[in-house]
This record gives structure tokens, sequence and C-alpha cells, in this order.
């Protein structure tokens, strides 16, 4: 196990002031499902200082405005399936984090972590990004409010080392979630494949958020999980999508279209083997659903 | 090696004591405290032997840093039940042969409270649920269940 | 008997008072850690540990030139010396004050290898020119692990035949994953003897071990078996290489040492089952008989070897399966590669074979047109039958009685009717299987069962019990307890039953074979009726009877039939301790020794055989490929069930493992390294992949088994990964390599429909 230097900070402000003065080395902890695994494999590289913001008031609480709900980053997995507020506006995130781990693991994660660990595999990041969610990130410097996507691109830009790594926080601490509200008569769902039925890592996973309007999709959001370096909607198949029926055909070609711009972005990996004829069956699959929920 | 103080309180006992602050909540159980009932199969928070609840939630103290528990409220095996009074689930094992080579034990045990203390009268699939954390290489879970179910039904438990 | 008492060590596990052998402390105790060489096939080329010796709190590293004494057990190198010929063979050996000094001082010491060619595979070890990988040896295969089976003619049985088959069939290594990693804590006695704490499934071959590694004779190292958190089979090599190697660092540095596996250590060197690969040839005539069967079954041993030649034996005997066969040629025979060492686990290669040969009764039974359950009936093992290693069968056979009502209780006959007509379109496809075996109880011919217990009471009638035998999980303190208690005609709370310490029990083998109360029970038995016989004589001196007008119930001696006329056990063992009788017994069952030729595999194989039946409800999804088990049925002929709850357990818990083998677990490699070494990658089932699960015992009388109870430990589990494997046959998809993996079944998916 790496020895490093147990910090615990009592506020938001002091959490990015102790961010922005050991930049590299040290690593804000919440949950310390990724955390700790790592320091066991020796695998936080320069890292001597652990920030705890597990209980960290600010970065806790469910709360709704009038344009959306409010998601500390703080709150787990299990306080997030149980929220009667995310269950009835966001029963996608429920179906999402209600399957991440076992549940000792989902008392203990966080929706922040899941999401700033950014493994391709994350089960919370396709229904975030469906959900159009924005991250509201704090430093020292500055306190600004991106969407998901932007923040993961982001990441991936700046590097995260070799694989396995977890390298240094930069001085942006990730403080919650903004999802606006959907618009009623919504559809959604997640959908998670693995080698067992509980405590699986995600061999692949597909959310889909759908509206439509007299037939017509008038919203669409389509996430592939664990088979991009970074999750991200495919937009070029929601744009075909939109303005369509559910009819057999255009499910057939968005299934289609879905595993093309997949290959395009990742080129072929042997795993697509698998993944990809999934992805379609899967796709087309949920459309089916959805069209027959009328 | 640094030190730093924490402060928890174990089955109802409130520890204070200075540890050194890269231990786990299961290394200050087992080799500070010498609370042996939790058990650590696999480190990565995978196999549910570590499984004692903190907070009133099950977690893997594998993969908890004790610092990170301080100022919190353990629950291990051992303030379960003493072998004058049991615990209605442990009883149920017993009874139910839910036991074999015991390591799981302990884990599944606390797993098992959590659920019933929250929810006196699950269902099956929850009761399954609850556990799926908690690997098993020996009973094949069959037991484990029906001593759970039984366990919910007994009057302790329904008073919470 | 048949009594559901609580087990005697239940209460202690849980309250989470059981001492495991890492739960103990002793005074002083430093760590021991390994260095390993994470090579497959590697000449050491430089070893410096000056700077690891730097490391504060470390206290000793050890290379092999100052290994005390023989510097490998059995095949197994305690420190490699020049060449390290696995990912797990250990370079150094560390002790310090503290976990967190001895793998500073591992990262430490520097090694440079130069990689060798390496073996990676069955078929690699098998080339023409491939790398030999023992000095001395002039081809992989493993010495002593060839195992032929010779009976009739075999180009008559197939000139004979109507329809022949070939098939080839995979499968996987596979972890044997107890939930407690391997653990030793040694010190040494008063007297400079060592103890060894272990969670030791024999602790006998760890004794061994230690006194080969430390040049102690027997009598100076003491093995104190500590409850066992599952072993399966596994803890054996891995065991006996700990256990050396911690007591290597007490002497050393005269401290305790205690030495903890992470999971990762546990599954890089750990003994694994082995994988196999089987070739078969079937010849049957149009109506079913089948006429001949040729198989070669090779099995992977890995880098060392320690019991494929015990292994393989029972492999040759149970390679056709329960069936009457007039002509057969097998031939058995592992090979070693550059990869991890497989050995025993459960079934001892029973679940490998039975998948393979089940899986071509069914493909055998759809190439004749015939139903799976009319091939089988055709060909079944009857009462007076021969076995194909030449054994007359005169005990029950309930083969056919076992698969005909595990097929009832799942109602076979309608499911498959059923799922036959099932909707092309529905999301998932349905398919029903099943699988049928049986398996030769306790050593056999393999090695000579003999075992001992001891059986002590005290002057105030409470009773120590010391089986030769370990519990590891399974229950057997409990069952040894009830014969005991069943032949004193007392109750249970009477008895204690002591783990196993090798200086206070005759070495009895090894807990193995599922013989634990099969024959292991027998010497319990024989000393407690021989201390019933003393107490009966002195009651009857008493009661003014002859001892044989004496019966023993519930704490009671009394004269049958005149309940009157009875005196308590605890008066009749007070008077007998005072009168200077003996009440301590060692009981010891050797066997009648079995006759075996070696080149033509025919002889007496075993004293008794079990039946067992496990029928197979899957739901495969048509998009994913993923295989769930929805259903499992188990029907059991284990003689008389002593414990039906623990016998019910043992079944469940064989179930989780056989569906683990069939639809979840292997072992990856990459270039011959282990990839998935802890439980985030290796899976095996939880609670949520337990299907409906329904288990019955089929009462039988007649064999030789102690209590009349046959074996049932590895029977649990044997038969499932084939009754998985012909569920998802008969959902049109034949798989013939374990793991079905959903990549696998998506693959037949796809080029079926």
């Amino acid at each position: 196990m790496q020895q490093f230097e147990f910090l615990v900070p009592r506020s938001l402000t002091e959490i990015v002031e102790l961010m922005e003065q050991y930049g590299n080395n040290c690593k804000v902890v919440a949950g310390g499902t990724d955390i700790v695994t790592a320091l066991r494999e020796n695998r936080l590289i320069g890292i001597s200082k652990l920030v705890d913001i597990r209980r960290c008031p600010e970065l806790r609480g469910i709360s709704r405005s009038e344009d959306g709900l409010w998601i500390g980053a703080g709150m787990t997995h299990s306080e997030i399936a149980c929220s009667p507020d995310i269950k009835s506006l966001f029963p996608l995130l429920v179906e999402a984090c209600s399957q991440i781990g076992s549940k000792q693991i989902r008392n203990l994660a966080t929706l922040g972590g899941n999401v700033a660990n950014a493994s391709p595999a994350a089960d919370s990041i396709p229904a975030l990004l469906c959900l159009d969610a924005q991250v509201r990130l704090q430093s020292t410097r500055s306190k600004r409010q991106i969407s998901l996507q932007s923040y993961l691109s982001e990441k991936k830009q700046r590097g995260s080392g070799t694989i396995g790594e977890l390298s240094g926080t930069t001085e942006e601490l990730v403080e919650g979630f903004f999802l606006p509200f959907s618009l009623p008569n919504t559809q959604a769902k997640f959908v998670k494949v693995a080698r067992r039925q509980a405590m699986a890592i995600s061999r692949l996973s597909l959310a889909i958020l759908l509206h439509r309007e007299n037939q017509v999709v008038d919203r669409v959001r389509l996430v592939p999980g664990a088979m991009l370096p970074v999750t991200q909607r495919l937009v070029d198949v929601e744009n075909y999508l939109s303005g369509k029926e559910l009819t057999s055909e255009v499910i057939q070609r968005t299934s289609q279209l879905a595993s093309q711009q997949v290959i395009m972005e990742t080129g072929r990996r042997s795993s697509f083997e698998y993944k990809i004829p999934v992805l379609e069956g899967l796709i087309q699959q949920v459309l089916q659903e959805f069209r027959e929920g009328d | 090696m640094a030190k730093k103080r924490v402060s928890i309180t174990v089955n109802g006992q409130l520890i204070d004591q200075e540890i050194e602050e890269s231990l786990r909540l299961i290394d200050v159980l087992r080799n500070e405290l010498f609370l042996t009932g939790t058990k650590e199969g696999c480190g990565i928070g995978e196999c549910g032997a570590c499984t004692v609840i903190l907070d009133g939630k099950t977690v893997n103290s594998c993969m908890v840093l004790a610092l990170s528990a301080n100022g919190g409220v353990v629950e291990t095996v051992e303030g379960l039940g003493t072998h004058k009074k049991l615990h209605p689930v442990q009883e149920a094992f017993l009874d139910n042969h839910a036991v074999q080579c015991g390591f799981c034990t302990p884990g599944m045990l606390m797993s098992a409270k959590a659920l019933l203390d929250e929810n006196p009268q699950p269902s099956e699939e929850e009761i399954k649920e609850a556990i799926s954390g908690n690997l098993c290489r020996c009973t094949g879970y069959v037991q484990i269940l029906e001593a759970i179910k039984k366990a919910s039904t007994h009057a302790d438990c329904q008073n919470g | 008997m048949n009594d559901n008492v609580r087990r005697l060590d239940a209460l202690a596990k849980v309250t989470g008072q059981t001492q495991f052998t890492d739960d103990l402390h002793l005074p002083g105790q430093i760590i021991g850690k390994v260095l390993r060489c994470q090579q497959t096939h590697a000449r050491i080329s430089a070893l410096e540990i000056t700077e690891a010796l730097q490391v504060p709190g470390v206290l000793t590293i050890m290379l092999a030139a100052d290994l005390p004494a023989h510097t490998t057990w059995s095949t197994y190198p305690l420190l490699a010396r020049e060449r390290v010929l696995y990912q797990g063979d250990a370079v150094a050996l560390v002790a310090a004050e503290s976990e967190q000094a001895a793998l500073a001082a591992l990262s430490k010491i520097k090694v440079e290898y130069e990689p060798l060619p390496a073996v990676l595979s069955i078929d690699e070890a098998l080339k023409e020119n491939a790398p030999i990988i023992h000095e001395g040896q002039i081809d992989n295969r493993v010495p002593n692990s060839h195992w032929p089976v010779s009976k009739g003619n075999i180009e008559q049985g197939f000139a004979e035949s109507d329809v022949i088959l070939e098939r080839e069939y995979i499968t996987s290594h596979i972890e044997h994953a107890y939930i407690e990693p391997e653990a030793v804590l040694v010190t040494t006695d008063w007297d400079n003897s060592i103890i060894v704490y272990g969670s030791t499934q024999n602790p006998f071959n760890t004794r061994r071990a230690v006194a080969t590694a430390t040049g102690f004779p027997l009598n100076k190292v003491r093995v104190v078996q500590q409850a066992v958190g599952g072993s399966f089979g596994g803890k054996e090599e891995s065991m006996g290489l700990l256990a050396s190697r911690a007591a290597i660092l007490s002497l050393q540095t005269g401290r305790p040492v205690k030495m903890v596996y992470s999971r990762e250590e546990s599954m890089v060197e750990s003994s694994k089952r082995h994988p196999f690969r089987f070739r078969y040839k079937v010849g049957a005539k149009r109506d079913g008989r089948i006429m001949a069967l040729q198989t070669e079954l090779v099995d992977e041993g890995g880098a060392y070897n320690f019991q494929a030649q015990f292994m393989n034996w029972r492999a040759c005997v149970h390679a056709a399966g329960v069936y009457r066969i007039p002509n057969v040629r097998v031939d058995v025979y592992a090979v070693h590669t550059n990869r991890v060492f497989s050995g025993a686990m459960r079934g001892y290669s029973s679940p490998q074979i039975i998948f393979a040969q089940e899986s071509l009764m069914d493909e055998l039974a759809l190439e004749l047109g015939m139903e799976p359950l009319e091939l089988r009936q055709g060909n079944f093992l009857q009462e007076q039958d021969e076995t194909i290693t030449g054994q007359v069968l005169t005990e029950p056979v309930n083969a056919e009685n076992v698969t005909l009502r595990a097929l009832e209780l799942a109602d076979y006959d309608n499911k498959r009717l059923e799922y036959a007509r099932q909707d092309l379109d529905s999301p998932v496809i349905r398919g029903i299987g099943f699988a049928t075996s049986f398996r030769g109880c306790g050593l056999g011919a393999e090695s000579t069962d003999a075992t001992g217990a001891l059986v002590s009471v005290q002057e105030d009638g409470s009773i120590i019990l010391r089986s030769s035998l370990t519990d590891m999980g399974q229950g057997l303190q409990t069952a040894h307890a009830q014969l005991a208690a069943q032949e004193l005609g007392v109750s249970l709370e009477r008895i204690v039953s002591k783990t196993v310490d090798t200086s206070m029990v005759p070495d009895g083998g090894m807990t193995v074979a599922s013989r634990g109360t099969f024959s292991g029970g027998k010497p319990v038995i024989q000393a407690a009726a021989r201390i019933r016989k003393t107490l009966f004589s002195v009651a009857a001196k008493k009661l003014a009877c002859e001892p044989r007008d004496l019966v023993g119930e519930e704490d009671w001696i009394m004269v049958r039939d005149d309940f009157e006329r009875r005196i308590s056990f605890d008066e009749v063992v007070s008077s007998a301790f005072w009168s200077g009788y003996q009440l301590n017994e060692t009981g010891w069952f050797q066997p009648n020794p079995l006759v075996w030729d070696h080149d033509t595999g025919q002889g007496e194989a075993f004293p008794s055989y079990t039946y067992g039946c496990v029928v197979a409800d899957v739901e495969i999804n048509r998009i994913t490929g993923i295989t769930i088990v929805k259903k499992l049925v188990a029907v059991h002929d284990i003689g008389r069930v002593i414990h039906p709850g623990a016998a019910e357990g043992q079944v469940y818990g064989g179930m989780a493992m056989g569906l683990g083998m069939a639809t979840m677990e292997e072992l990856t490699f990459n270039e011959g390294l282990i990839t998935n070494p802890n439980f985030d990658k290796y899976l095996i089932p939880t609670a949520a992949d337990m299907p409906e699960a329904v288990i019955e015992f089929r009462h039988s009388e007649g064999n030789s088994g102690a209590g009349g109870a046959k074996s049932l430990g590895e029977a649990a589990l044997e038969s499932v990964p084939a009754a998985v494997a012909n569920a998802i046959g008969a959902a049109g998809f034949r798989i013939r390599k374990l793991p079905a993996l959903n990549e696998d079944i998506l693959v037949e998916l796809k080029a079926g429909r």
C-alpha cells in the first residue's frame, strides 16, 4: 500500500485550496473505491496527499430548481437509486446507478467519483449524457458549469498517463451535476451486458432516451457504454433518428448507423466481433420496446 | 511513518487512538482492535468478506480508509450477538445450515442485518440483492437466502 | 442418524469467534513474503538484494543458496536457483517487521531474466520439437501420468458400428476461489520443534513439506490445522510451499513468521483444475447400443506436478461414463507447460470428463435420431454389468433410477416439447438438458484408503473426537461426531470434534476423494464401538446381565426391552474410569487391497459407487448470447444421508461451482501470464446467479461406506457443467469448450440462425 498523508478539509473552499496547493501530488477521495484499489497496486504515481471529500456537506444533497435537479457529486449510487426525486424525474439514472458494483460498493462510491474517474465502462456516464447532464466545476480561480461531454473530452485531451495510472487531480473539483427536467412522456432505458447477474463490470452498456410528438422523434440521445475510449453520444445517429417515426426500417438503420459510427470512432477492436452485433441488437430491441410502449 | 488520530464508534464502544494514515478500516478492526471476525478475501471490494456496517450502510471495509471513517459508527459481527444472545439472523443461519467453511459468514450476516434493519420484510429479490456482493464458494447461497427469509419473520427483526 | 443438528463449529463461525489462521497473533511475529518472477520461462542472470536489505524493518532476505536443507519439495522449488518455469516461481524470500516493509523490500530487489522459449499450451507441449521444460525428460509428458484402459477389441467394435462420431472437447483452467486465501503462522515450541498453524486441507502433507524444507524429522514438526476457509483441493501445493518458506524464515530469524497470500498471489501460485483436451471416437449400432469408445484425454499439468499420476488413474476409470461398453481404449496423460501448475480440484478430473463424455452422448443421440434419454437407457450400467475397467457391479446400480427421477422432477418431457416449439422471434431461447454420472467412492485403487481416528471419553462423560481427516467447511467434524454419538448411544452435545493436529492423530492420508465420511467415518465407528464394548461389560456387571443384552440410547445404557434396568452413561463411565479401564481408542481402517493392472486398466477400481443426475434448464438471450441457468435439479444416490442440511449444502454448493465452470469461469492468459488474478475479472457466481434448485437424495443400501453413507462432496459438482452444456445444446448451440461465454454463444447464434 502506498504511503500518503490524509487531509480532511472542512469546506469546499478548503478543498479547492488544497488542490491548488498540491496540484499533481494530491488526489481527492470521496467513496475511495477507485483510489484504494489504485493505492493497493501502487498505481497512484507521485501522489503523496489524499484529500478527504466524502462527507463535505457542500458536495452532498439533491435539490430541485426551476429548470432541473441538482445532484451533489458526493451522493452515493445507493442514495441516487433510492431518491424519490431521481426515481420520479430520471429513472434512467436510477437504472444505471443501481447496477454499479455491489450494494456495498454502491453505498460508498459516489456519482462524482464515477464521473471523475471516467472509466470507459462507467455505468453512470451513458445515463448522464442522455440526460444532458451538466457538470459544475470549482477551483480557487473559477467556478464553471459545462456539459458532461465537454468535461469528458477535456479530460481526455489533458491525458491521464499510462493506462491504469491515476494521475493527480487538476485543480478543478467536480462539485455536482445539474440535470434539466425531461419532457413529459420521455422514454428512456439503460441496458447492461455483463458476464454475470450482479457485481460485474459492464462488457458493454447502452442508454437511450427518446421523446416523440405524434409518433415523430423530436428528441433523442443514444450512448453506448464500454465501447469508446471516451463515452459519448452518437450524435450522427441521433440526427438521423430525429424527425422520423420508429418504423422497422428506421430502427434497423439506426442500429447500423450506430455501429458504423462506433467503428469510425475507434477502428475495429477484437472485442467488436462480439460488441457490434450486440449493440445493434440491443438498439433494435430498445427502440422496438419504445415503439410498443405507445 | 506518520500517525493521525482517529475516533470511531465500534460496536457501541468509542475508539480513539493514533493510527498510521494509510490504514484501511479493515486494518484497524483486525490489527488494532483485534476484531478478527471481519475477513479479507480479495482486497479490492469484490468478495464482500470484509463487509461491515458504517453509519447504517454496508461497505467493504477493505475499501474504506480508516481516517475517512473518522467520527463514524461501525458495526461488525462481534457486535451482532454473543453465545448467550444471538441475533435472529445468526440463529437462522445455524438452523438453516447456512454455514460451511464460515469465512464469508460474518460479511453475509452484516449484509443481512443491514437489510433487515432497513426492510424487515424483504422479498426474495431484495434478499438476493442484499447479499449479491458477498461471494460464497461453499454453500451455493440457497440456505443463506432461506435463513435470511426465516429471520425476517422473527419478532425481534420486525421491531427494527 | 439422518439428523439435522446444528453443526458443531457453526456457533463460533456465526459469532466471528472462529480463529482462521490470519486471525492468530503471536507476540513478536514478523511477516514473510516472496518475490515472484512473473516470467513464463527464463534464466536468472542477475539478482541483487543490497538495496532491499537497507529497507528499515527488514530482518532477512534469503535466496536459493541460503536454504537450509532440500531446495525443492515434491517437484516444486522453494526458491528458484537458475531457471524459472512459470509466473509464480519465487526467487527470494523476505522477512520483515511489517507487511509494508516486506513489500518495500520486494520492490527493491533487482532481478534480471533472460527469457527462454516457453511452452504455453497442450498443443505446443506436444509439438515435434517443443522445448523440453524439465531436464532429463525426453518430452513434456508428466512422468507416470499415463493410464491406459484396454478392453475387448477396439477395431472390431468400430467395425461393428453403424454410426461413428469423432469429437474434440476442451476445458479451461479453473481456480478454486476459496474465499480465504492461503495463510500460515509458524513458530517454535519450547523444545525447538516447529509448530505450523495453517489453513491446510492435508496437514500431514504440509508436515512432510516443512520437514523436507527444514531437514527436521517428522516428529519435530507439528502442524495444527486451523479452521479452513474453503479448499476444494487447492490448498495443497501452495500450502506446502507457504509453510516451508515460513518455517525457513522462522528458523533463520528466531521469530514467529506469518505468511498470508494476497488474492493475486493465491491465484498465481496455487494449483488449478487441469484443463483438458478430449478426443473422443464413439461407435454405435443404429439401435443405440454403443459398441466402441476410444478416447485420448490430455491434461495440462503446468510447470510442476504433484498429482497427475493419481488423478489420471481416476480419469481413466470414468472416461467412458456410466455405460456398458464392450470395446474400449482410453489413454490419459498429462503434459508440462510453462504455465501455472494444475492439481486437485473437487472432482479430480470428473467435471471435465463428464462434460466431454455426456456432451458426446447427446451428440450421438442427435446423430442417431434418438432422444438423449433413450440412448442412455440402452447403455446404462445395471447391476451385474461390467464397467469399462472390468469390475462387476454387485452393489445396487441406480444410474437409470436417479435419471428418471431427476427428469420427472424437472418436468423434462413437457419442457422438451415446449422448447422444441418455441417462437424463433422471442428474445430468449430455452433449452433443457441433463447429465448422468457415477463416481467411485474414496481412493479406490488409486492409493491406500487407510485412515484413523481417536475417540477419548473423559471421566465426566464428555468426549473428545479427533479424526485424521480435516473439516475444511464440508461438515466432517459434525458428521463424525454424529457417527460416534450413534455408536455410543449418547447425545451430540457431549462431543467436541477437534481440528487435525499432526502430533495427536495418526496420518490418515489426505482428505480428498470425498472419503471423509465414506472412509474416514469407519475408524470413528470402530473406536467408538470398542469403547462401547468396554462400557457395556462394566454396565453388565452392575445390571447383572450379559453385555449382549444391553443397548445404549440417549445417554443411558439399558437392558433391551426392560427400560427399568438401566444406568446412566455418566455413571458407567465414572465407574469404568476409576476402575482403570481404557476409555481411549484409536480406530484404524485399512481397506482390502484392490487389484489393478496398469497396462490394461482392468481391475477392481472402487469398493462402491455413487450415482447422480443433474438436469439444467437454461435461457439464452438471443441478442447478447448470455446464458442464464434458470433451474437445476439434482438427484443423488449416496446411500444413507447422515445430515440432510449438510448434504444439501454440498449439492447447492456444487451447483454454484458447476454453473460457474459452465458459464463464467476461466483463467485468462496473455502469453502465459495470468490476466485475471482477482475476483474483479475471475468471476464466480453470486447469489443473483443461483437458479431455482431442487435436490433429492435417493436412499440405497448395501454399500461399504461408514454408516451406510457413500461419497457426496465431489459428486455434488461433477455433473453440473455437463448438464448446462447439454441444455445449451438442446437449445440448438452445441458447446464443445467450457466456459460457454456469451461471446461463444453469440458466434453460434449468428452462424445458425
